[in-house]
């Protein structure tokens, strides 16, 4: 048999919706990793991607769905 | 100077002494030690414990509640443990094996709680009015997996109260359950003693310390640092293995690494965990280890054997798990035999053979009529081991 190389996984990363984000900041609270960051009056920043364990408390918590999950 | 042992107090007689039962202390000893919470289901011989938290709990800002049964117990003081309550759970045997599954998620999400079983003669609904150590290898293995434990055992009633209080400092250091046994004889025995002993035991701040957060940026630990609820950090608590972040991991390097942080928090700190106390440090031609109700005729053969000609070392455990590894291994090196009288079928014994095979013997001393080993008994049966076994 032929080993073939494994496929690298694409992880899914949060997205953030402008248009529904009210800036209330619990993504950033729930966020395992600590990578999520809400400036003042902004939307979320996700500050380092390749922390993100693609464990979706964000979207799971977000009270106004502003958050998707994307892949790369 | 305001003494913080207010709630034994009220149980004095005169200045120096009082008088209470065993399960009383117990529930008296809780509630100095800053237990607020309280959920049980009542079963001989351990109901009196819920008695009291039942009348005291509410006058002191805390929570009892009697649950549907003993599963619904540990996991409503886990759950209170996981909100910054000291929360602690009384049972016997019947409801010990029922929680078993619960102190394992315990140990995994690291909820500290203090879990009292006063144990009663086994297996199953056994007699419930008659004491016994069956439960002793319960404790250690019950839960399913490699895990580590702390278990305490009671001798008299001013052990109920000071190891109670000493349970819960070490589940919240260790963040861990603790487990205090206790037999129907200790749980039911009205006895007086001095309330100064409780002043040795005091908690002191040093022992809630944890200035952590939860997530920490060294993977190795020896003790997690608690959740901290009502701030801006959200934990996620689960009984799966998982990684520094709380969510779980398959990773085999970090599943390896959180078992041995488990068990390294309980075996690095052996020297704190091991309560024990010996009688005629090396004096002794032969040696007697015991623990619970037993320990008291230990003691108590001590001056009997005395008398008879035998000199006799006395090591009183107070802990039992973890292991106190060196201390039996020097007591083993320096006598001719160790007897080990409890009430099963040598459960503990075993445990202290491995340690001490290599040095001496090590001789069970069972009793499962539901009856205790008086000092005599102990006595009758160092006089006929007595030069049996070569010195060491």
């Amino acid at each position: 048999m032929k080993s073939t190389p494994s496929k690298q996984r694409v992880r899914s990363t949060p997205r953030f919706d402008s248009a529904r984000c009210k800036n209330c900041g619990l993504c950033a609270c729930v966020c395992p990793v600590a990578s999520i960051e809400v400036p003042a009056s902004e939307v979320p920043i996700l500050l380092e991607p390749d922390k993100c364990t693609s464990c979706r408390s964000c979207e799971f918590i977000c009270p106004d769905f502003a958050v998707t999950m994307a892949k790369a | 100077m305001e003494l913080w042992y207010t709630h034994l107090m009220r149980e004095t007689i005169d200045q120096d002494s009082l008088l209470v039962q065993g399960n009383r202390a117990c529930a008296l000893g809780a509630l100095d030690a800053g237990v607020r919470f309280f959920a049980g289901y009542p079963i001989t011989p351990s109901s009196e414990i819920m008695e009291v938290m039942a009348r005291e709990l509410p006058a002191v800002g805390g929570v009892f509640m009697q649950m549907e049964d003993e599963i619904a117990s540990i996991c409503a003081c886990i759950g209170a443990s996981l909100t910054g309550e000291i929360s602690m759970t009384a049972t016997s045997g019947p409801g010990f094996s029922l929680m078993q599954e619960a102190i394992g998620y315990a140990i995994m999400a690291e909820a500290p709680t203090v879990i009292v079983n006063v144990m009663r003669m086994g297996p199953s609904t056994g007699r419930p009015t008659t004491p016994s150590q069956g439960d002793v290898m319960q404790a250690r293995w019950g839960t399913h997996g490699d895990h580590p434990a702390i278990v305490l055992a009671a001798s008299n009633v001013a052990d109920m109260y000071r190891l109670t209080i000493a349970a819960v400092r070490f589940a919240q250091r260790f963040r861990m359950p603790v487990i205090v046994l206790a037999d129907e004889i200790v749980g039911h025995m009205r006895e007086s003693f001095s309330p100064e002993i409780a002043g040795r035991y005091r908690l002191t701040s040093g022992d809630f310390d944890f200035t952590e957060t939860y997530i920490h940026p060294e993977m190795v630990r020896e003790v997690h640092p608690p959740h901290e609820l009502g701030t801006l950090i959200h934990p996620h608590v689960t009984g799966l293995i998982h990684d520094e972040t709380g969510f779980p991991t398959n990773d085999p390097k970090k599943s390896e690494q959180f078992l041995r942080e488990l068990h390294d928090k309980v075996v690095h700190h052996r020297g704190e965990l091991c309560l024990y106390d010996v009688k005629n440090v090396g004096k002794g031609r032969v040696a007697v280890v015991a623990y619970g109700s037993c320990a008291r005729s230990a003691r108590a053969a001590l001056k009997l054997a005395e008398q008879e000609g035998i000199p006799v070392e006395v090591l009183h455990l107070y802990t039992l798990f973890p292991l106190p590894v060196e201390i039996i291994q020097e007591l083993a090196r320096r006598v001719e035999f160790i007897l080990i009288p409890e009430l099963n079928l040598g459960q503990y014994a075993r445990e202290v053979r491995r340690l001490a095979e290599n040095w001496t013997t090590v001789v069970s001393m069972g009793r499962i009529d539901g009856n205790l080993i008086t000092p005599r008994d102990i006595v009758d049966r160092l006089a006929e081991l007595v030069g049996k076994y070569e010195s060491a």
